[in-house]
């Protein structure tokens, strides 16, 4: 297939100067700068940058459901540093280092199949969830805000991402619920990143026995333990009564 | 004993060398007379005859053909073998029927007499058996050696051959009745009787002499004795004890139990060195511990409560002892002991503390200081001054001193009052302790303060009111400053006590300064104020600026500038910040009508400034005095009130100081006292500094906390998480006790700013 992709572009014949050696990728890039071109609005976005209206057209001419974390797919490809932020080199890098073929089409299949493996592939999910701190916070913010960390909790943690809930205990409602009472703050990374080693435990122990005070998890997550057993609500409930 | 016979000699009625049953027949008498009347002697020539008959048999040439002379010289090993033999077995025959016939006449006897009649035969039988060894030596010396170097089993050397005997003829026929006489007699003693121990001794030492090892003849052991009477005598005694006991513990108190428990074990040491075995001691006071303790440990303890509430030293002392000789006797009682200091140091606290707010420094560190020097006085005096014991007292106190009514109202209450004491004792006041006294107090207030788990709040409460004590120099003493200082030091460390050994320093160097700025002033022929400056570093003292601006009178600002010019001249690059607040002088009131000597009033800076302002006008308004001041409204109000209370000033209309308000000089003001002190402060400003305090030490605690775990990370690079909290108390716990979920949010902190990263497993990874 390799061989066929690399015939492809050396008939288009299109050359730019890079200092990429092989010829092949130089087509490539050459094709995906092209893509990045054609996305990019010549009015409003810098000329290596899209911004946020650009990129939500880029979603819609790749089928993308800008409501839920499939666009944490694409961000994470094209290496997005901030919010609705995209620069021509994260997008070239990243496209060419999934080794698809540079066109709309092989994309848009590349983004579905990766979708699909989100809710199974749990170190992928970690990856795009990792991905998802950083393509969603505002450029020169440290961490997220508190309201829009809980709308990509809601993308990552629910189909065609991996839904946090167990038999008896919906988590990520009560983990909203929780924020929602006690917490003001925004989020830091490490609360976000530690927030999906929770949710992974507790969907294997819903009874939260992995949990302990002295352990690494940070403050927030000691305080939702704790609320969930003052609350004695969910697998807690059924361990504790 | 007896001189071996000289070879050449010729003696008569010597049997003939080779017959058995004559050379027998003729030793036979030498025997009996030594056995049973060894007191009428034995003349040299019967003594030699047998000796002689012995060595004529042993070395006769009836078994082989070997000439005389080789025989004696190659040691007669073939002949001597054989006959020496039936010499050996003869004696066997003789002992036996002797023993038999004892055993027969022992029947005779009983309880006292038997014992009697034992140890004379024993001590009649040992003594003829010692002679006999030396009759039959040259049997010793050659067939019995032999054979026993050829490791023949049951061979003896003549005189342990007579124990052998004495042993399996009569001892085991006799020993069991023996024994019983002896604890027949124990008993008696035991109950009070006077008997003769001399006895019990005896049949001791010849139980010890029976002990033969079967292994080895050469040695002994105490087998025998120990089977037949250790064994025997520590039952009696625990049937005894036991049934002693039970019976007395019915009826009589525990205390009295403790005492005849007491006595009893003291006569049964005393026993052992009257006329036992020392091997007997361990076992017997095991015994004893085991029948006369151990058995009525739960009594005892249960018993341990009543005397802690009614402090029964003397009896606590005795249980004490007593206790402490049965394996984990005391654990119960230290953990009684430490529950009960608990509560009474609880109950000492509730007592004084039933309105916190106006708690008394004094009265609250008196009140943890008694119940200190109360039981530790009982571990001293009841306990041994058992390092367990004060461990359990050490913790009792950590607890009631952190923990108490007090401390309910703000976990920091103990190190403040603790440290508001000490403010009491170091400063300057009328009631003047001897100074032998103050440092006898300040070591009580280190004990307390050895309990304190959060030092921090001790340091910063203490160099806050040390700052006060050094500006205002209404410290006391030096030396008692010093010596308190050094005190902490002690107990914390260097680190502990820097600052404020700096604040010390800093009012040295002041002092040096001062004299330094008067001679300069001297020199340029200058009149200067009666002034004194304190240059304090800013990082050591716990002083803030002044939350006001202010302009002080030209009187006082031109002498400051002076100051000033000759401090940077003297130290470059420095940079002075005037502490207004804390500054204050004298003024003379020369206007009064009352007085012919004017009176002298100290004052607050702020108060000088406001009483100057009346020397241009003596009516001003708040507006104006406000307005030359500078002085806020925080700064003004209080120094106003305070000289109208006094009646310094009059203010109209009445009310409260504010816009509006004017104010007259009071010509007729009165006082007792010529000197009059106006500089006061306000009860809200102590309150506020207070809480202010508090605040400073949550937010160094995180500092103090965030750096310690960058040490310890920068040390190890890399960690386990639980690691480093464990580390992280240790490392912090002399100053204060930190809570987990303080030095996780520390550690989220860090990782936040990127000094520390996650890792996989719970590791943390240092960020250079």
């Amino acid at each position: 297939l390799d061989a066929a992709v690399n015939q492809y572009f050396e008939s288009n014949g299109i050359s730019i100067p890079s200092p990429q050696p092989s010829a092949s990728s130089k087509r490539d890039d050459a094709k995906l700068d092209q893509m990045f071109d054609d996305m990019r609005d010549p009015e409003k976005d810098a000329k290596d940058e899209i911004g946020v209206e650009s990129l939500m057209k880029y979603f819609a001419v790749l089928g993308v459901n800008p409501e839920t974390c499939e666009i944490f797919v694409v961000l994470d490809i094209v290496q997005a540093t901030s919010f609705g932020l995209i620069t021509r080199k994260g997008f070239v890098d990243g496209w060419k280092a999934t080794g698809v073929p540079p066109s709309i089409s092989a994309h848009k299949k590349h983004i579905k199949d990766l979708t699909k493996s989100l809710s199974t592939d749990v170190s992928y999910f970690k990856k795009v969830y990792r991905a998802a701190f950083t393509a969603g916070k505002e450029p020169d913010q440290k961490a997220l805000g508190l309201d829009h960390a809980v709308v990509y909790w809601d993308m990552v943690f629910s189909p065609p991402g991996m839904a946090w809930e167990t038999a008896t205990t919906d988590w990520l409602a009560e983990w909203k619920e929780f924020l929602g009472e006690k917490w003001t703050r925004s989020v830091n990374k490490d609360m976000w990143n530690q927030t999906l080693e929770f949710a992974l435990k507790s969907m294997e122990d819903e009874s939260l026995g992995f949990w302990s005070e002295d352990a690494a998890w940070p403050g927030v997550i000691d305080e939702f333990v704790m609320w969930c057993r003052e609350n004695k609500r969910g697998g807690v409930m059924e361990v504790d009564s | 004993m007896v001189p071996p016979p000289s070879r050449g000699n010729n003696f008569p009625a010597t049997p003939d060398r080779d017959d058995i049953d004559k050379t027998w027949t003729y030793l036979q008498a030498g025997i009996d007379r030594i056995m049973d009347n060894l007191h009428e002697g034995m003349d040299m020539q019967t003594y030699m005859g047998i000796y002689t008959a012995i060595h004529n048999f042993c070395t006769s040439q009836k078994a082989v053909g070997f000439n005389p002379q080789q025989n004696m010289h190659t040691g007669a090993h073939r002949g001597a073998h054989l006959l020496g033999e039936e010499i050996y077995k003869k004696l066997i025959e003789y002992l036996t029927a002797h023993l038999d016939q004892l055993v027969q006449e022992s029947n005779s006897h009983q309880d006292e007499a038997l014992l009697a009649f034992y140890i004379k035969q024993w001590n009649r039988y040992t003594t003829a058996a010692k002679y006999i060894h030396h009759l039959f030596r040259y049997l010793n010396r050659h067939w019995v050696k032999r054979e026993m170097d050829e490791g023949k089993k049951h061979i003896y050397d003549v005189y342990t051959l007579h124990l052998v005997q004495w042993r399996s003829v009569l001892f085991d026929k006799v020993s069991e009745k023996v024994m019983a006489a002896v604890l027949k007699l124990v008993e008696k003693q035991r109950q009070g009787e006077t008997i003769e121990h001399s006895q019990i001794k005896q049949v001791v030492d010849s139980f010890v002499s029976l002990g033969l090892d079967d292994q080895d003849s050469t040695k002994t052991t105490l087998d025998v004795y120990r089977y037949h009477f250790e064994r025997p005598f520590l039952e009696a005694t625990k049937q005894f004890y036991t049934a002693e006991s039970k019976q007395f513990v019915a009826e009589n108190s525990v205390v009295e139990y403790m005492k005849k428990a007491e006595t009893r074990l003291d006569e049964e040491e005393e026993r052992v060195k009257m006329y036992l075995h020392t091997d007997i001691a361990m076992p017997l006071k095991k015994a004893c511990n085991q029948v006369l303790i151990a058995e009525h440990s739960g009594l005892l303890r249960d018993e341990f409560q009543v005397l802690l509430d009614n402090d029964r030293e003397e009896d606590m002392a005795r249980m004490y002892s007593l206790l402490s000789r049965i394996p984990d006797g005391l654990d119960p009682l230290r953990s009684k002991f430490e529950a009960h200091v608990r509560k009474a140091g609880l109950a000492a606290v509730t007592k004084v503390s039933a309105d916190v707010e106006k708690l008394e420094p004094k009265v609250y560190v008196d009140a943890l200081l008694e119940i200190h020097t109360q039981y530790q006085g009982l571990v001293k005096r009841a306990f041994n001054d058992e390092a367990e014991f004060t461990r359990s007292l050490d913790n009792a106190c950590r607890e009631f001193v952190n923990r108490n009514d007090v401390c309910k109202s703000g976990s920091n209450k103990s190190p403040e009052l603790l440290a508001k004491y000490t403010d009491v004792l170091l400063r300057k006041s009328g009631t003047g302790i001897e100074e032998a006294e103050l440092e006898n107090t300040l070591s009580q207030i280190m004990t307390v303060f050895k309990y304190i788990e959060d030092k921090d709040v001790f340091q910063k409460f203490y160099s806050r009111m040390l700052a006060r004590r050094l500006v205002h120099s209404n410290s006391s003493s030096d030396d008692a400053e010093t010596s308190m200082i050094s005190k902490l030091k002690e107990a914390c460390g260097f680190e502990y006590t820097n600052k404020l050994q700096r604040m010390f320093q800093d009012m040295q160097i002041s002092k040096d300064l001062n004299e330094g700025f008067k001679e300069h002033a001297r020199a340029l022929d200058t009149k200067v104020l009666d002034s004194q400056y304190s240059i304090l570093g800013t990082g050591f003292w716990p002083l803030t600026a002044p939350n006001t601006t202010f302009n002080p009178p030209i009187e006082i600002s031109a002498d400051c500038e002076r100051f000033s010019r000759f401090y940077k001249n003297k130290h470059e690059g420095r940079k002075l910040t005037w502490l207004w607040q804390l500054c204050k002088g004298e003024v003379k009131a020369t206007y009064c009508k009352n007085t012919k000597t004017p009176y002298t009033f100290q004052v607050s800076l702020y108060q000088m400034a406001i009483l100057l302002l009346f020397n241009e006008k003596d009516h001003q308004t708040y507006d104006d005095i406000a307005s030359t001041t500078q002085l806020n409204s925080e700064a003004l109000d209080p120094s106003l009130s305070i000289l109208c209370k006094a009646k310094v000033l009059l203010m109209k209309p009445d009310g409260k100081v504010g816009p509006g308000a004017n104010f007259v000089l009071n010509y007729e003001f009165k006082s007792k006292k010529l000197r009059v002190n106006l500089n006061v402060g306000m009860k809200s400003e102590t309150k506020q500094e207070e809480q202010e305090t508090n605040k400073t030490i949550e937010e160094d605690r995180k500092l103090l906390l965030q750096s310690a775990i960058v040490r310890i990370m920068k040390a190890r690079k890399r960690m386990k998480h639980q690691q480093l909290l464990s580390e992280t108390i240790n490392q912090i716990r002399q100053r204060f006790v930190p809570k987990v979920s303080d030095i996780k949010k520390c550690i989220e902190i860090l990782l936040d700013k990127e000094y520390l990263e996650r890792l996989d497993d719970d590791d943390l990874g240092y960020l250079a």
